[in-house]
């Protein structure tokens, strides 16, 4: 029901030519070199612990997810597993394309070494999950769609009922209601007492699903701990390297040394998503809302850097259509917004024409250009509109008059 | 910090899981070969038939050639078809042997990114291959004790030795699939390499020429070749013909070698398996 890491080291045998390996293997004499992937890893994921890692791109993250998966074997110290482990760190990676659905789901729990009942029950619970019918899982999975495709490998590979659940940021695939459904699966998981380990970019994720993180960098653990303590100070660091990125860029600007060399994603600096909500005039941030009513739409931000940056907003439906968008760019005569620190930026709709249905915020922040997006949350803050007094029907009320009703 | 070094084949594995681990490798393998077996022949008229029909269409080929139009004969065979059991004890072996080096040395290449995403026994690949050739193999001795009987040879008591043989083809194949494999996933060469050592070593072997046709001072080569040792001994325990001195003890030690051999080469290149370079 746990994970413990006991000075988990692992390296990496780097060979510049295929040869040199087998060279190597027949003289006994060095021939690569050693990339250090990760080193001094120590610490324990408790049972019933929702644990996250976050860090930057190639930290050490994903191998060490690999490593308590057991894909791959720590070149020093060890990793203690106590119960039953699902790896989600592709899915459908072992599905034959030739085979059904239904073979398919039978293969994968003939992976954990069921038969017979065990993989009928581990088949039944699969195949209520997918939500699929009867006549597509006989189909062969090449005929499937891809979003067909990742709910079965989602079921599939969550059927086991798994003590400990190690995933990787792999859950952002699918339609909107089976990503749902799939974060619904491990947050019912995770209430039945079982042991979840993370990895994850999006930071309000982490925040709102983990009890304790541990920041990777470099392949070391920099931080570990709380939650909130980790994740500010993981910020933090993000933060003074970006700005630390944008100073160098212009100090190389000024002085003219080679300033092409610097790339554009540098030269404009971090702009983060801080905190999307929504209030009405009776109430802050509310989950249902009514036709009419009068809505503020709230973003605050924080710049990194002192470059110009626009911020834009869309109101979309759960099938990604965009409803409504805009931008503090189409305001034309304003200059952008400017300034290190924390910026507020606030929308009000006086009369929301939203007709009944599901909503959600995409919002993003951008260059001076428009062009780059600097940040986004997209799909965030789902809200639902409710459209009690009036008869009319669709999406949005449009302006109109009857004009003649004889 | 408690910084522990380990063996590396240890490393990272706890108690509980290597108790478990041989049953679901059991189960595992059991599902994947009918799994390979269900898709190999999926969208064929014939199905399961091809796996009867390749074997017997390999021995009319090579019976109307070097049989009827060759016209070989084997001395100290006595049957009045010697030729035909003489090539079937030699296909008996050959075709199961080369159904699963072919299908194996790829099998860890072309399950590369699975072995990086999901734990699982890799050892399943290559012996799902080997599994793979265990019908062909049947075929192929049923075959050859049934003619046998038919052209009055045996049935005798040294058939007794047969499951023995069998085994040690099993493990000799198996060691060699492991070796191959793992080669093969190291350096991309070995998958070429075998197609064409596999096209030599069937003329390499005593299958479609007696070995009484090689000059007897070169027969002690013969046990050079490991597959030329079983052959050797089915056609001395089976049709009772002379073979050289010391066959038995040969592919006795064939089958340590390349079974240990291969065993062991493939668990001490194992941790490569999961990493991505």
């Amino acid at each position: 029901m746990s994970i413990r890491f006991e000075g988990v080291e692992k390296t990496y045998p780097v060979y510049a030519k295929p040869q040199d390996r087998l060279l190597e293997w027949l003289t006994g004499r060095q021939r690569h070199r050693v990339h250090v992937a990760l080193a001094g890893i120590d610490f324990a994921v408790q049972a019933g612990e929702t644990f996250g890692l976050i860090g930057e791109n190639g930290a050490g993250k994903s191998t060490l997810l690999k490593i308590a998966a057991g894909t791959i074997r720590p070149t020093r110290g060890e990793v203690a597993r106590e119960g039953r482990v699902a790896a989600l760190l592709e899915l459908g990676a072992g599905f034959h394309p030739e085979e059904s659905g239904y073979d398919n789901i039978r293969f994968m729990a003939a992976l954990h070494g069921l038969e017979g009942a065990a993989m009928e029950a581990f088949h039944q619970r699969a195949t209520a999950f997918s939500e699929l019918t009867a006549e597509t899982l006989e189909r062969p999975v090449k005929t499937y769609s891809s979003g067909m495709f990742m709910r079965l490998a989602f079921a599939a590979a969550t059927a086991i009922d798994p003590d400990v659940l190690i995933v990787d940021e792999a859950l952002s695939v699918g339609d909107l209601h089976f990503q749902k459904k799939s974060l619904n699966r491990i947050l019912a998981l995770r209430e039945q007492g079982a042991t979840v380990l993370f990895c994850s970019h999006n930071l309000y994720q982490v925040r709102s699903l983990c009890q304790r993180v541990a920041w990777i960098h470099g392949g070391k653990i920099a931080a570990i701990g709380k939650t909130e303590d980790v994740v500010t100070a993981y910020e933090a660091h993000e933060r003074r390297r970006y700005a630390h990125l944008h100073t160098d860029a212009s100090a190389a600007a000024e002085t003219g040394v080679q300033p092409a060399a610097v790339p554009p994603a540098h030269a404009s600096g971090l702009v983060k998503i801080m905190r999307i909500s929504i209030e009405t005039a009776d109430g802050i941030n509310p989950a249902q809302v009514d036709t009419f009513q009068d809505l503020t739409l709230q973003i605050e931000v924080e710049s990194y850097g002192d470059a110009p940056f626009h911020v834009g907003f869309a109101i979309v439906r759960p099938d990604r259509d965009n409803v409504f968008g805009s931008s503090t760019q189409f305001l034309g005569s304003k200059p952008p917004l400017c300034g290190v620190g924390p910026h507020r930026i606030r929308v009000r709709f006086p009369r929301l024409p939203l007709l009944s249905g599901e909503y959600l915020w995409s919002v993003y922040t951008l260059d001076d250009t428009g062009l780059q997006v600097l940040d986004m949350a997209e799909l965030a803050q789902p809200f639902m509109v409710l459209n009690q007094e009036h008869r009319e029907f669709g999406l949005v009320w449009l302006e109109h008059e009857w004009l003649e009703v004889q | 910090m408690n910084v522990k070094i380990h063996d590396p084949l240890k490393a990272g594995v706890s108690r509980a899981e290597s108790a478990g681990g041989a049953k679901r490798a059991w189960v595992l393998w059991r599902y994947w070969l009918l799994r390979e077996f269900k898709t190999r022949y999926a969208g064929s008229v014939l199905g399961l038939a091809w796996a009867f029909v390749q074997p017997l269409a390999s021995l009319a080929i090579f019976y109307v050639l070097f049989g009827l139009i060759l016209a070989v004969r084997v001395p100290g065979l006595a049957a009045s078809n010697g030729y035909l059991l003489h090539l079937l004890a030699g296909l008996a072996i050959w075709l199961p042997f080369t159904d699963a080096i072919g299908r194996g040395v790829g099998s860890l290449a072309a399950y590369e990114d699975f072995l990086r995403k999901q734990p699982m026994p890799a050892e399943i690949l290559p012996a799902v291959s080997v599994g793979g050739s265990l019908l062909v193999l049947g075929i192929g001795y049923g075959l050859l004790l049934v003619l046998s009987i038919g052209q009055g040879v045996g049935p005798f008591l040294s058939w007794a030795w047969l499951p023995l043989l069998v085994l040690a083809q099993v493990v000799l194949t198996f060691g060699l699939t492991l070796v191959l494999s793992m080669a093969h996933f190291l350096w991309r060469d070995v998958g070429s390499t075998v197609a064409v050592a596999l096209q030599l070593g069937f003329y390499l072997a005593p299958i479609v020429y007696p070995l009484a046709q090689v000059p007897e001072r070169f027969h002690i080569l013969f046990l050079l070749n490991p597959v030329a040792c079983l052959v050797l001994a089915v056609q001395s325990v089976v049709l009772h013909m002379p073979v050289p001195q010391g066959t038995g003890w040969a592919l006795a030690v064939w089958v340590v070698l390349l079974g240990g051999g291969g065993w062991w080469f493939f668990r001490s290149m194992k941790p490569v398996l999961g990493e991505a370079l």
